[in-house]
């Protein structure tokens, strides 16, 4: 395949015309458009979604489709949300079906208007996921996405914000993934591009 | 090599040294979306781990970032690895229908390795949304691994290269009780009596009464502490070029990659 690669990037270089420039500085677009189409193979919105719900098997399925693909019940990983949470986390109805109803279709949710800092789903709960009740919403680099996904799943989260009764059903052992970011100031910087240097 | 403990010095520095290695080449790992299914793990270029959105530094901007190639290790992996020249790489953004793009901002490759540069498209409107794209009219293009970035004509600032990977996840304890989920052991569920749970200290259990049934383990972030690195795209741009003209300033965010053979 990286032979493949090489070929077809040798080719397309030449045809397209390539326009290196130097870095901090407004650069002459390309003249040269590529022309066709390309597919999909993989799509990503909110983190370990997939990776939680959904059997290994069906994620390939999952990344070639939109998000919107409809009808949403009919998404793989819409049903997954369904029988894992009932299933597997051993949660009620109603909650397996909060769940879907956030989650799908999957994407990360901002809004421009405000002014916080950020926070993992921070538009969907009104602020509930940090501690400055952030409502930018998006997704910081040092979010702890896997604890605030716990929380929704296995945790009170969603009866806590009021969107459905207590099923009395937590499992508390996985409710917290029980490890801070390390690294931390290797990881996140103030100024652009604001993710650290590599190791 | 940053470490929580001071005092164990050059003995955890080999430690950790080691660990990476095992954690590398023997058990591959997925976190937030790494590795996540057969065509990412034979394209990694194309593999996309995560997706930020946050505010910038300056007030009036947007960040929006996406990390590819998983698990790239420190030193040769990370210092060759470059973007797939074979590969689209697309934010899409909504601001009406759910899942649905009104705006994508595009990025291809021109050349392999790290002396690509890429072109950037948009942000604009596609005349077809859903799997199935086409490139739009190109507003520049960024050397690979500039690292204070390429400001262009319409004033996104891009920077495109190896970055620490900044996701953190104790996926040890999580494939013990999902191993599905470890695209090397597709197919397995846990044994049974696999407890359920992440892993918590003694200490930890005694105060507080309902970890009372937890694993008894050394909790451990797998990705960060090991150093791994990816490559970053990341777009900073004035919040006008991105929110909706009208209404609502509610953006939904996710990020795409493709191939003119869909493999």
């Amino acid at each position: 395949m990286r032979q493949a690669l090489i070929s077809f990037a040798a080719i397309y270089a030449l045809g397209i015309g390539v326009v290196s420039c130097g870095s901090s500085s407004t650069t002459t677009p390309p003249v040269i458009t590529p022309s066709g189409s390309f597919i999909q193979i993989e799509r990503l919105a909110r983190p370990a979604v997939k990776e939680l719900f959904q059997a290994f098997a069906n994620h390939d399925g999952t990344n070639r489709i939109s998000p919107a693909q409809q009808p949403l019940s009919g998404q793989t990983l819409y049903q997954e949300i369904g029988s894992f949470t009932t299933n597997v986390a051993g949660r009620d109805a109603a909650h397996a079906a909060t769940l879907q109803a956030i989650l799908i279709p999957d994407e990360v949710s901002a809004d421009l208007s405000q002014p916080g800092t950020g926070s993992y789903l921070g538009v969907e709960t009104g602020g509930a996921t940090a501690a400055d009740k952030d409502t930018f919403g998006g997704r910081t680099l040092a979010d702890n996405v896997i604890d605030i996904s716990l929380g929704a799943v296995f945790g009170n989260t969603l009866s806590a914000l009021g969107l459905i009764p207590d099923d009395g059903k937590e499992s508390p052992c996985l409710t917290t993934q029980n490890v801070p970011q390390q690294n931390a100031a290797d990881n996140v910087t103030t100024t652009f591009p604001y993710v650290g240097a590599p190791h | 090599m940053k470490l929580r403990s001071g005092a164990l010095g050059g003995l955890a520095a080999i430690v950790a040294l080691v660990l990476t290695g095992i954690v590398y080449n023997l058990l591959p790992v997925r976190g937030s979306d790494h590795q996540d299914s057969p065509t990412t793990v034979a394209r990694p270029g194309a593999d996309i781990t995560d997706v930020f959105v946050y505010p910038a530094a300056s007030p009036s901007n947007v960040v929006l970032q996406m990390d590819v190639d998983p698990l790239l290790a420190p030193g040769g992996p990370t210092t060759t690895a470059a973007l797939d020249p074979q590969v689209l790489y697309q934010f899409k953004i909504a601001h009406g229908a759910p899942g649905v793009e009104d705006t994508v901002i595009q990025f291809l490759p021109t050349g392999a390795g790290t002396g690509q540069s890429i072109n950037v498209y948009g942000p604009f409107k596609p005349t077809t949304t859903g799997t199935t794209n086409t490139v739009g009219t190109p507003v520049g293009s960024v050397p690979f691994n500039a690292t204070g970035g390429v400001t262009l004509s319409n004033g996104l600032k891009v920077f495109i290269g190896p970055r620490s990977d900044p996701f953190f996840f104790d996926l040890f304890a999580f494939f013990k009780f999902l191993p599905d989920r470890n695209y090397k052991t597709p197919g397995t569920s846990a044994p049974a009596g696999t407890p359920f749970s992440f892993n918590f200290t003694p200490t930890e259990i005694a105060a507080n009464p309902a970890f009372a049934s937890c694993l008894v383990g050394t909790p451990t972030d797998a990705l960060s502490s090991n150093h791994f690195n990816v490559l970053s795209i990341v777009v900073e741009a004035p919040r006008s070029l991105i929110a909706p003209s009208t209404g609502s300033s509610k953006i939904n965010v996710w990020a795409t990659t493709s191939t003119t053979t869909g493999s």
